[in-house]
């Protein structure tokens, strides 16, 4: 009963077991041919989009790429987080994990960190568009760097998304359009609203909309609403992510 | 160390088990659920895995209960689903090390229990190569490692041989076998000779109830306790005839040639007062015996009888 004192003395590395989980994912995202096609496409698309905009007497902005960049998002996330937890339900790699002594929020919090280091690594090369831009023009160093915050919080929340779809479905073509879906909808609603709905009811369907709430980003501006409404839905997703693998033990 | 009362689990309207109790002899080495498919083996392990929660009932593992202390219940519980492979794209020993993390295994300690494990599942050799290249029955003993990593004292084996060739089914079992000497195992097959070699407890399951429980060779004695099978040179109708002439048994002919055989059952056979009236009373028949044994049953047909009478009305 010697192991048994010490296994019950043991505190709860609840890190080194979100990092399993991280390292497992990352190991899994870079050993999949899906993770490089999808980087191309995106690298493609986002280098055409800068490059169209690219005019003589156009300002030197990086304004069009990034409005460009989140529009973009909304096809690429949904495919780096579908396979998160769908597939594990799949292959039944699921029912190993939910029985070693792990709690289910580690789990999210591992998959979902993956997720993120990925994408701002998908991100990494599109450095190169301030920099030729800082060649060809005075860009301002603001909104540059604004709109990269901005970038990175709403993907940062369309992840959490993702992943939450990834939870509550059964496969992985399931997950990546819900997720898709839910983003293309959030993000009209902006535009939806400008022209549609009337009065208050603009505002609230405003807030709610990614488009609405990246544009001050875009403007230099860090906009703290903006920041809490990413942050704030981020866990919100996450923890009900949490919650639904916790209620596949009551089935 | 395994406690299952009056368990009860519903799938909607289906019900896959139905108040099974069963519980694992303290020191009592392997423990058997035999069943055909779909019998409710794998959800009775489920809930005892804490992956599952029981409708009704109690499952208990080392004292806790699975429903309410999941936590402490697979801390303590190596368990092995049916499916669910080890991540292809890991080495093993990647893939151990995961595991191990997963199982709150101080960093300090991992690599040596990984490599206990490795050694214990005959891996050591393997140990770099990558899990999706490797052979089903050498993928299979990757996850038996991963389940004994922490040492736990109850191990929960779901269907561990399906799929493997007769080969790597003799090593898993043996390897169970060997497992059985420092934990407490439930096991289950629905190969009625794998639980005959492997189980030293035997439950048999069949549409989520429990039929019968008992050693293999408690098991097959009830049956035995009731038929002799006699062997003898002579007339076979005389012989029946002979046999009629003593109270309380029935007999049929098995074979008439080269030796006349005969399937005789009555409540008493096994006593030696009632054998030594069969032996006098086929003398006088002029039937020379040369064997009058019990007969002996195996699991099979323990197993074909009791699941038969489950299904009569």
């Amino acid at each position: 009963m010697n192991t048994q004192a010490a296994r019950a003395s043991r505190p709860a590395p609840v890190r080194a077991q979100a990092a399993a989980v991280f390292r497992r994912e990352i190991y899994a995202y870079f050993l999949s041919p899906m993770t490089y096609l999808v980087w191309v496409v995106f690298l493609v698309g986002a280098g055409y989009l800068f490059a169209a905009s690219l005019r003589d007497g156009a300002p030197a902005s990086l304004d069009p790429t990034f409005l460009n960049l989140g529009a973009l998002l909304l096809f690429v996330i949904p495919l780096l987080t579908m396979r998160l937890l769908a597939e594990e339900h799949r292959l039944g790699t699921l029912e190993v994990l939910l029985t070693d002594p792990v709690d289910e929020a580690v789990v999210v919090a591992g998959k979902y960190f993956a997720s993120l280091a990925l994408f701002l690594i998908f991100l990494l090369p599109t450095g190169v568009f301030p920099a030729v831009l800082a060649r060809v023009g005075s860009p301002d160093p603001g909104p540059v760097l604004g709109g990269y915050v901005g970038l990175v919080f709403i993907g940062a929340f369309y992840l959490a998304v993702g992943l939450l779809a990834s939870a509550a479905t059964l496969h992985q073509v399931a997950a990546a359009a819900l997720t898709f879906t839910v983003l293309l909808v959030l993000w009209l609603l902006g535009a939806f609203a400008d022209g549609m709905v009337p009065g208050r009811a603009r505002d609230a369907v405003e807030y709610l909309s990614t488009f609405t709430r990246f544009a001050p980003f875009r403007r230099g501006i860090l906009d703290t609403r903006a920041l809490a409404y990413c942050t704030s839905l981020t866990v919100l997703c996450l923890f009900v992510a949490a919650r639904i693998l916790a209620l596949r033990r009551l089935r | 160390m395994i406690e299952v009362r009056d368990l009860v689990k519903r799938y909607g309207t289906l019900l896959a088990v139905d108040r099974v109790s069963f519980a694992a002899a303290p020191g009592g080495g392997v423990l058997g659920l035999l069943g055909p498919n779909g019998a409710g083996k794998s959800t009775i392990m489920r809930i005892l895995a804490g992956f599952l929660t029981p409708t009704e009932g109690t499952a208990t593992v080392a004292g806790f209960p699975a429903e309410t202390h999941s936590m402490e219940v697979r801390e303590r519980v190596g368990y092995l689903p049916e499916s669910g492979e080890a991540y292809p794209e890991l080495r093993v020993v990647e893939y151990l090390s995961y595991r191990a993390a997963l199982k709150r295994i101080p960093r300090s300690l991992r690599r040596a229990k990984v490599d206990r494990a490795l050694e214990a599942c005959g891996l050591v050799a393997v140990r770099r190569r990558v899990v999706g290249q490797l052979s089903k029955g050498y993928r299979q003993r990757v996850r038996l490692a991963a389940a004994l990593l922490d040492d736990p004292p109850v191990l929960i084996l779901d269907e561990p041989t399906v799929g493997l060739d007769p080969l790597q089914v003799r090593e898993i079992r043996g390897l169970v076998s060997h497992l059985a000497h420092e934990h407490a195992v439930l096991f289950s097959t629905h190969v009625l000779s794998e639980a005959e070699a492997v189980c030293d407890q035997v439950v048999i399951v069949d549409q989520g109830r429990v039929l019968a429980q008992g050693s293999p060779r408690e098991l097959a004695s009830r049956f035995d306790a009731h038929s002799l099978s006699v062997e003898l040179y002579g007339d076979a109708d005389g012989a029946l005839r002979a046999l009629a002439a003593v109270a309380g048994l029935q007999a049929e002919i098995v074979a008439r040639s080269p030796t006349v055989r005969l399937a005789v059952h009555g409540e008493r056979t096994a006593e030696p007062e009632v054998r030594a009236a069969i032996a006098r009373s086929l003398a006088g028949a002029d039937c020379l015996v040369v064997e009058l044994a019990p007969r002996s049953f195996s699991l099979d047909d323990v197993f074909a009888r009791v699941t038969d009478g489950s299904k009569a009305p």
